[in-house]
């Protein structure tokens, strides 16, 4: 049930989606790993829509060439502690009822399954796919949603992988793209991990329609966006097992 | 055969088009479609035929996919940041 105090706190949204999806707003639990440009505006509008429990992961700490996009941080936080520490201490700031779990180790197959295990959706906001490829497995085999995001310059994309459902990532890139050190702006970083936020909460009331099974790019610098249709690899060494699964 | 290109607004900044159509031999390969582009829009030569995700008919495909006649093609920027 939702206090007196909430529901004044959130009665814009509620005028959208009613007091039964906030409910569930409040009940649900979603991982964010990555804190940095994508997982600063998520945390911050997941944290503003009442999700009820965030956890969020990453092993580093504030750099000065993070400020132009990773806006949970300021000067004084610089090379002092860890993100999501100093993350957890903004979140709050903002709305003290989100319960908030941090980890600060670098995400890895010994310790997914103990960071993962007890949350409803996992949001991808991080910047390289030897991680993403480790996320992808973890919420195929436990049949999580991951939302995916990637942004470079003026461009990225997005797309809400449902276990079962839709491609995964291993269906939609096996290869990852060649390592260089990205050239990004704020708010290419800003929109993306809104619409990541978005999917989210959508999933999660029921409300709208989701990218499921759709790749969708905006490029910000000409305002222009698109979706395709994507499908699942019927070969995908990752997901191809769990499809067999549901359709047997 | 026949096969539509449609650009992503990534691509389509440097080609100019947003869709295109190409005319292959029967056997060609999603490499050759790509060489074929870029002799079409030479802009594209930065990227083309390594810096690309490729996708037909919406499944990723490597570049030496064999092509069907009317498949679409649709290729994007690999990007990772965030």
């Amino acid at each position: 049930m939702l206090n007196k105090k909430e529901l004044r706190r959130y009665e814009r949204q509620i005028m959208i989606f009613g007091e039964n999806a906030q409910e569930k707003l409040k009940k649900a639990k979603v991982a964010i790993v990555g804190l940095g440009g994508l997982g600063s505006p998520v945390s911050i509008y997941l944290t503003a829509a009442g999700i009820g429990y965030l956890s969020l992961v990453d092993e580093q700490k504030p750099e000065l060439s993070n400020l132009n996009r990773q806006i949970l941080y300021g000067e004084k936080d610089l090379k002092r502690k860890a993100k999501p520490v100093s993350a957890k201490e903004k979140l709050k700031q903002l709305n003290s009822q989100i319960k908030i779990k941090t980890c600060s180790k670098r995400i890895c197959r010994e310790n997914i399954e103990d960071l993962l295990d007890d949350v409803d959706i996992v949001v991808d906001a991080l910047d390289n796919f030897e991680t993403r490829y480790l996320l992808n497995e973890f919420c195929v085999k436990s049949r999580k949603p991951l939302i995916h995001a990637a942004i470079e310059g003026f461009y990225g994309q997005i797309t809400t992988i449902v276990p079962g459902r839709s491609p995964c990532l291993n269906c939609l890139f096996p290869s990852p793209p060649k390592k260089i050190k990205f050239p990004i702006i704020g708010v290419t970083a800003g929109l993306f991990g809104v619409l990541e936020a978005n999917e989210v909460i959508k999933l999660i009331t029921g409300y709208g329609d989701n990218l499921i099974s759709k790749l969708f790019t905006y490029d910000l610098l000409r305002n222009k966006g698109e979706w395709i249709e994507v499908k699942p690899n019927p070969s995908c060494p990752v997901c191809s097992e769990s499809f067999r699964l549901r359709h047997q | 055969m026949k096969i539509k290109i449609k650009f992503s607004t990534f691509f389509e900044n440097l080609s100019g088009v947003k869709k295109a159509e190409l005319y292959l031999h029967p056997d060609a390969t999603a490499k050759d479609a790509l060489e074929k582009i870029v002799d079409n829009f030479p802009k594209l030569k930065e990227w083309l035929p390594h810096y690309v995700w490729i996708f037909i008919n919406g499944n990723y495909v490597e570049s030496r996919t064999q092509l069907k006649n009317d498949d679409e093609i649709a290729l994007f920027p690999p990007i990772e940041g965030g």
